[in-house]
Formats: structure tokens, sequence, C-alpha cells
């Protein structure tokens, strides 16, 4: 069985890597750059890559698809769609906007770096920092020269999230997806309440609880709603960009795997 | 009807009743003026845990008896000025030593002092600063496992205030101030049976007296404003008491 188990698991996991490239590879192919105004194909062309990559990279890693971890793929998958959609309406406006805030955050991030520097010049990784710095900056002024790079400490978008998703039509993937995973994400207290403590039994000690470094079951249905998040990625790309793609869409596979085969009770 | 009044019928209103401040939602209980929190377990249960012990050792109903007696007793050695709603254990400090020694007295002679130095042994051995140690040491001898197993079991039936021996708890208060005539209600107030509370658990009378006896011991204990020490002293003594415990299943990952 666990032989079997494992072969399944190899077999998915091979498989649904060629599904989500080839999918993204038939996608691709049928873009014709605008090179004059290339920030646009740049930034939605890696949104969709960056999408791709997480679904993948947490197809890799199956012992990733529990509540602790699986979260964090997901709720970044869910941010990543919302971004792309949004873009989507609107591709030369907002994808300009969205390569400007990224800018000015590398920006930011360099001036730390320089403070750093700065403030222990003979420090141990002084050195290592200063590569750094030349690296990052080479970066930043290939694209737009430091001196016009303007820093944005809000919302890259101007509006938050949730207005973002209301915008696009799907405010639910924000109220039911986005907001339950931001919980795991940013530590809070809905989900370290759950999955980082136990309750001790004894009356006397009011219940308290008591923090447990937990193993968290595996569940496929992580795994299903990246597959999920990816395909519904494809498919707003196809509508907006106008392409097509004979490769199955990742959850459709995803369900078709014997892997994924629902459970009759008898096994 | 028409589809569409159905539809909107059927709209569920986010947060309904919720006050918007700044970026909070205030929920609707939250808003009303005076309002103080306070918590059963961290708070009130320590301080009314002695008659869940009582109501252990004896029933609820000789309990009763037991408690409007010694509520009597109290208000014949305190002073007038010495306000306090005696079914907390705290207010037991207001006392001065004469007044505990002329309490003891009266318990004796009405043979409920060995009775109570039995059956509040958990507390008055158990731990260093209990308002009722001035009653003095159980005649019987108990071993220290003995008298958390008491406590223990004693705790995890009062600590929730929806059963009945959490109930009764809170009943207590009201209890207090019903033999004491401290306090009174108009005659339009159509009181419950609070007899049902033990008679007829779980009927709509009972369920009637028992958010009765919540609302009025959570409204008493808010505007008393008890010191917390006791409370405090009591949640840490009994942590120190035994260890943790964890289901089996857990326990064996």
């Amino acid at each position: 069985m666990s032989e079997n188990f494992d072969e399944l698991i190899h077999d998915f996991v091979q498989k649904y890597i060629e599904v989500v490239e080839s999918g993204f590879e038939s996608r691709w192919s049928q873009i014709k750059p605008e090179i004059y105004h290339n920030y646009i194909h740049e930034c939605i062309g890696a949104l969709l890559s960056r999408q791709a990559t997480l679904t993948i990279e947490m197809a890799k890693a199956p012992s990733t698809w529990n509540g602790h971890v699986a979260p964090l793929f997901l709720r970044c998958m869910i941010d990543a769609y919302i971004a792309l959609a949004w873009i989507l309406e609107k591709p030369k406006e907002r994808s300009k906007k969205y390569i400007l805030y990224g800018l000015g955050q590398e920006k930011l991030f360099i001036e730390y770096l320089e403070k750093a520097l700065n403030e222990e010049p003979d420090a141990y990784d002084a050195e290592s920092l200063k590569q750094m710095i030349k690296i990052r900056k080479a970066w930043l002024n290939s694209q737009l020269a430091e001196w016009a790079t303007e820093v944005n400490v809000g919302s890259w978008s101007g509006m938050s999230t949730r207005e973002m998703a209301k915008e696009i039509g799907r405010e639910s993937i924000y109220q039911y997806a986005y907001v339950p995973f931001s919980g795991p994400v940013h530590n809070m207290w809905q989900h370290v309440g759950i999955y980082n403590v136990h309750q001790c039994l004894n009356p006397l000690h009011k219940f308290h609880l008591v923090p447990k470094i937990q193993h968290a079951p595996i569940h496929p249905d992580f795994m299903y709603r990246s597959a999920k998040y990816m395909a519904i990625t494809f498919e707003i790309f196809d509508k907006k960009m106008g392409t097509k793609s004979d490769v199955i869409l990742p959850d459709v596979f995803l369900l078709s795997h014997p892997l994924f085969a629902v459970d009759d009770g008898n096994s | 009807m028409s589809k569409r009044k159905r539809n909107k019928e059927k709209r569920w209103k986010l947060l309904d009743g919720h006050k918007k401040v700044g970026k909070r939602f205030v929920p609707p209980m939250m808003q009303l003026p005076m309002n103080t929190s306070v918590s059963y377990v961290n708070d009130m249960l320590p301080e009314l845990v002695w008659i869940g012990l009582l109501n252990e050792k004896i029933g609820y109903v000789r309990a009763a008896r037991v408690l409007e007696k010694i509520f009597l007793m109290v208000e014949d050695v305190k002073d007038t000025e010495q306000h306090g709603n005696f079914a907390l254990i705290s207010t037991f400090n207001l006392l001065n030593d004469d007044q505990k020694i002329s309490l003891r007295e009266k318990l004796n002679e009405e043979g409920l002092l060995e009775l109570l130095q039995d059956t509040l042994a958990p507390l008055t051995l158990l731990y260093e600063n209990c308002p009722l140690s001035f009653l003095g040491p159980p005649s019987s001898v108990y071993t220290e496992e003995e008298l958390v197993a008491i406590l223990k079991k004693c705790v995890g039936r009062v600590i929730n205030k929806y059963d009945t021996p959490g109930v009764l708890l809170n009943g207590a208060m009201l209890l207090s101030r019903l033999v004491t005539k401290t306090i009174k209600f108009l005659s339009d107030i159509n009181l419950p049976d609070f007899n049902a509370v033990i008679n007829s658990p779980g009927s709509d009378e009972a369920k009637h007296a028992a958010g009765f006896m919540r609302a009025y011991a959570l409204g008493e204990f808010g505007t008393l404003k008890v010191d917390t020490s006791w409370a405090r002293h009591f949640w840490n003594q009994s942590f120190e008491l035994s260890p943790c415990e964890f289901s089996r299943e857990i326990s064996s990952e």
C-alpha cells in the first residue's frame, strides 16, 4: 500500500508539473509582446509564471499539504490571482503602477543596506553587503534611474486587496480564501490558537492552552485548492489575453488522477 | 409574497447591530454604557467555589439551608457599614478578628462548624490566603491528593456557568441578598421559580430562573469591584497542585 502510494504521489507530481508547464507555455507562446511598452507583458508574464511556480513547488512537496504550511502558498497564490486579474482590466496603466511600486521598494531596501554599511563599515559581512548593493542597484537602474524612482509606502494599487477583489468581481475569493489564509501567513491567533497549542484538560488549570509542535495531517484538499487557483489564473488570462489552450486545466487533471480519486470507504 | 421581497428578507446583513468606530465594529452588548467586563471563570468562580464544595458535600437543597444560616449569622456579627455579598469568599476578609471568632462560635452552636471545616478543607489547607481559613482545619485527616481530587472534581463541575452546578453558584449571590433582605424586587416583577433549577433542570422555567440568577450575579459582581487577589492566588496555586492533563490521542503522538 505504502509503496503504491509513493508511486502514485511520484506519478502525480511528475504529470502535474507537465500539465502546469505545458499550460503556461501553450498560452505564453500565443502572446506577441508589445516591445515599445515592454513592461506590460513583462509584468503579466512574470505574475503568470509566479503562479505556476508556486503551484509546482507545492506539488513537489507533499509534506507541505497541511494546515501549517499550505496556507502560506495558497494565500500567496490568491494574492497573485487578484493582482493579475486586476492588472488585466487595465494592463497599460496598472502594470506600470505594479512595477514602479516594486522598484520603489527595492530602492528603499537598498537605502537600508547602505545605512547598515555606513554604520558598521568594518562588519564581517561588509564586503558581501557592498556586492549585494552593487547588484541590486544595477537591477534597479537598468529599469529606472535610482534618482527617478519614487518610494510608495502605501498600497501598490492605491486600494486594499478587498477592493481589488471587488473590482474584478471576485469578492468571494477574498472573503472565503484570502481572509482565512491570512491568519496563518501573519501568525495570527485564529491560526496559532489552533495549530500551535493543545488544551490541558485539568479543570484546576482552567483548561489552559499549552504550546505544542503538532504534526498536522496531510490533506489533499490543500493541493486541490492550489490547482484550482492555477486553473482560474489560466482562465482569466485566456479571457483577457484572447489565448486558448488544449492542455487540461490543473484542477481537472488533479481530480482525474488516481491519487485524488474519491475514497469509497472500502479502502 | 413577491420573489423580490423574499430575496430581500433572506439577505444576510454582515455584523448586524454592530457599531462602526473607526476601523472597529463594536458588538451590540459592548455598546451599552457602564459596560464592565467580568469573567465568570476567571474572577467569579474562585470567589464562589466554596459554595460549590458545600453543594457537592451535602447536596443542593441542604446546602442552600446551610448557606441561609451562614448569611444570617454573618449579618448578625458584621457592622452595618461592612458592605459586600458574603457569597463571595473575599468578603469574609472584611470581618475583623473578633467578628470572625464570633461567627465561629455561632457556627459551632448551630453544629455547622465541623461540617464547614471538613467541606472547605481543600481551600483552607491547600491555599495560603484562603479568606475562610479562620474557620480552622478539619477534624478528619486528608492527604493532599485527596484534597486536590475533591477540588478538581468540584471545579470541573462548576466551571460551566450554564450547567446546574455553575448556575447555583451564581444563584448563591442572589440567595445571600434575599435571605438578608438586602435586595427587594418590585411587586410587578414576575420572578421565576428558582427551585426549578434543581427540581426540573432543562425546563423553560429552569432556564428562565438560571438566566435570572446569572444576570443578577454578573451585574452585582461587576458593581462590587471585588479585589482580584484571591482569584489570582486561587488559579495560580491551583496550577501548582497537579500536572497538566492531555487527551490520550494527543499525548501519544
